[in-house]
C-alpha cells in the first residue's frame, strides 16, 4: 500500500514540478553554452546580454528552488487538509503510512532539485574551460583537502551527499509539521502555518547555534593559532549531521501524532 | 443480525464548549436503508466525519463490523462527502485506477458501465466538468464499491429533481442487500419512501430511532410531518 501511495503522490507532484526542472535544465544547456563559448561573445552588446542572461539565471535557480518547496508544501496541505483529504484519509491505510509517503515523495523532489540545481550550476560556472583558466586540477583539490582535512576531497563530497539528504528530508518534514501545527488554528491556518515554518526555522537555527557557542564550533573562523581546525570542522560537520537527524525526527513524531489525534478535517 | 455499526458515549466538543456532539449511542444493522435527519447543525455530518476518521472525537468509542477506526473499518465504508473531495487535476479513467488500487471491494467494470451509462468522458479531467457531474462521477465510484457500510452525506442537496430521481436509484440498484446505507438529508420527502429507519439529530444527541414502519403505525404521520413537529422553529 505504501508503495501504491507513493506512486500517486509523485504523480501529483510531478505534474508541475516535472516541468519547473525541465526548464532548470533548459537554462543549464544555455548557461553551459555561453560559458563554454565565451570567446564567440567579445562584444560590448553581447557581454552586457550575457551577464543579464547569468543574473536571470540566478534569480530563476533561485525561484526553482523556492517553488519545489512551495509545491511540495501546498500538495500536502491539499491532499491532507483540503477537501481532497476526505479521499485521502478515507483510504484504507494507516495514517503513518500516507504521511510516510508524502514524506518520501516530498524528499525525493526536494533532492531531486537540489541535484538538478547543483550540477547546473557546476556546467554554468564550472565548465571545463573556466577550469582550465583557474589552472585547477581534480587532484590538487583532493590534495589541498587531504593536507588541510585529513580526507579527499571524493570524502568530503560523500559527506556532504549525507548530509544533504537528511537536510532535505529534515527540511520536508518541518514544512510538514508547520502545516499541521498551523491547522490547530481556529481561523487563517494558512498564515499560521506560514508563520509556524518561520518560528520553527528560526529557532532551530539559533538552536543550533546557540550549541556551537559552549563547545567552541563557533571559533573556526577567528584566528586562534592553538586551535586544532581539522578537529572543529569535522566536529562541527558531525555535529550538524546530528542535529538534522534530531530536528528531522522530533517532526516526524509530532507531525504524525497531530495528524492521527488533532487535526479535524 | 451483525452490528455493523457500534457508537458509544461520542461526544464532539469544539472550542469555546461548543458540543456538536454529546453522548451519542447509536447501534445500526447491516441490510437498511438509515435516514439521517436533521436540521442545519444538528451534528449530521459531524457524525458521519468522525465515523469515517475525518474528525476526532472527544469521547467515546465508534467500530465498524466489530473493528475500531483504521484500514479495516476504512475498507468496509464507502463514503460520499457532500463536497468535490476527488483530485480535480485527475481524469475520470485516472479516478477509476485510483479506486482499484486501493480498494480490494471497488468493482471497476460497474463504474465503467455507469459512467459509459451516464455519457461521461472518461479522458476528461474533473476540473473541466460541471458541478452536477462531478457529483455523479464521485457518486459512480462510490456506489462501484462491495461495501458494507455506505454514508452519503448530503447526496440530494444541490441537484435537480432529476438528477436526484438518478441518485436514488443509482443507491437502490447498486448496494447489497447485507450492507447498510446511511443517508444524510433534510430533504426527507424525497426519500421517505426508500428509508426502511430514520435516525433524527437535534443539538448533537439522538432524539428518535424508529422504523418507518413503527412511525406510520404508532404516530400516524408521514417522516416528513414528524420531522416538521420534532424540528418546529
Amino acid at each position: 500500500m505504501l508503495g501504491k501511495q507513493f506512486k500517486y503522490d509523485m504523480r501529483s507532484l510531478s505534474r508541475i514540478l516535472l516541468i519547473v526542472h525541465a526548464f532548470v535544465v533548459v537554462m543549464a544547456i544555455i548557461g553551459s553554452f555561453f560559458s563554454n563559448n565565451s570567446a564567440l561573445f567579445q562584444s560590448k552588446e553581447s557581454n552586457m546580454w550575457i551577464i543579464l542572461f547569468f543574473l536571470f539565471y540566478v534569480i530563476f535557480i533561485s525561484v526553482a528552488a523556492f517553488s519545489t518547496q512551495l509545491i511540495i508544501a501546498v500538495d500536502f496541505y491539499k491532499s491532507m487538509f483540503s477537501n481532497q483529504g476526505y479521499l485521502t484519509r478515507t483510504l484504507p491505510l494507516k495514517h503513518s503510512t500516507t504521511f510516510l509517503s508524502k514524506v518520501l515523495s516530498g524528499s525525493l523532489w526536494c533532492f531531486i532539485d537540489l541535484i538538478l540545481i547543483f550540477l547546473s550550476i557546476m556546467f554554468v560556472f564550472f565548465s571545463p574551460a573556466m577550469l582550465s583558466e583557474m589552472s585547477v586540477t581534480y587532484q590538487e583539490l583532493t590534495d589541498s583537502f587531504q593536507k588541510e582535512l585529513g580526507y579527499s576531497l571524493t570524502t568530503f563530497i560523500i559527506f556532504i551527499g549525507i548530509y544533504s539528504t537528511i537536510g532535505v528530508i529534515s527540511g520536508v518534514l518541518m514544512i510538514y509539521l508547520s502545516i499541521a501545527v498551523g491547522q490547530l488554528f481556529t481561523s487563517h491556518k494558512i498564515l499560521g502555518s506560514v508563520a509556524v515554518y518561520f518560528g520553527i526555522t528560526t529557532l532551530t537555527s539559533l538552536l543550533s547555534s546557540g550549541l556551537m557557542i559552549p563547545t567552541g564550533m563557533f571559533s573556526v573562523t577567528s584566528n586562534v593559532p592553538s586551535i586544532d581546525y581539522r578537529f572543529l570542522i569535522n566536529s562541527t560537520g558531525i555535529f550538524l549531521v546530528m542535529y538534522s537527524v534530531v530536528t528531522g525526527v522530533v517532526s516526524y513524531i509530532l507531525s504524525l501524532y497531530l495528524i492521527k489525534k488533532k487535526t479535524d478535517l | 443480525m451483525n452490528e455493523l455499526l457500534k457508537i458509544e458515549g461520542l461526544t464532539k466538543r469544539y472550542s469555546g464548549n461548543l458540543f456538536a456532539l454529546n453522548d451519542l449511542h447509536l447501534t445500526l444493522n447491516g441490510g437498511e436503508i438509515v435516514g439521517l435527519l436533521g436540521p442545519n447543525g444538528s451534528g449530521k455530518t459531524t457524525l458521519i466525519k468522525l465515523v469515517n476518521d475525518c474528525l476526532y472525537p472527544t469521547a467515546g468509542t465508534i467500530l465498524v463490523n466489530g473493528n475500531p477506526l483504521g484500514p479495516e473499518s476504512k475498507e468496509d465504508i464507502a463514503y460520499l462527502p457532500d463536497c468535490t473531495f476527488l483530485n480535480e487535476s485527475m481524469r475520470v479513467n485516472n479516478l477509476l485506477n485510483y479506486y482499484q488500487d486501493f480498494y480490494n471491494n471497488f468493482d471497476k467494470d460497474k463504474a465503467w458501465n455507469m459512467l459509459r451509462d451516464l455519457g461521461i468522458n472518461q479522458n476528461a479531467r474533473m476540473k473541466t466538468l460541471s458541478k452536477g457531474t462531478k457529483e455523479k462521477v464521485q457518486l459512480v465510484l462510490t456506489m462501484s464499491r462491495n461495501a458494507k457500510l455506505y454514508i452519503l452525506d448530503e447526496p440530494i442537496g444541490g441537484v435537480d429533481p432529476a438528477a436526484r430521481d438518478y441518485i436514488l436509484r443509482t443507491i437502490l440498484s447498486n448496494y447489497s442487500e447485507d450492507a447498510t446505507v446511511l443517508i444524510s438529508t433534510h430533504l426527507i420527502a424525497d426519500i421517505e419512501n426508500v428509508l426502511d429507519r430514520v435516525l433524527f439529530l437535534k443539538q448533537g444527541q439522538l432524539v428518535l430511532n424508529s422504523t418507518v414502519d413503527e412511525i406510520r403505525s404508532e404516530k400516524g404521520k408521514s417522516v416528513d410531518a414528524l420531522f416538521r413537529e420534532v424540528f418546529q422553529c
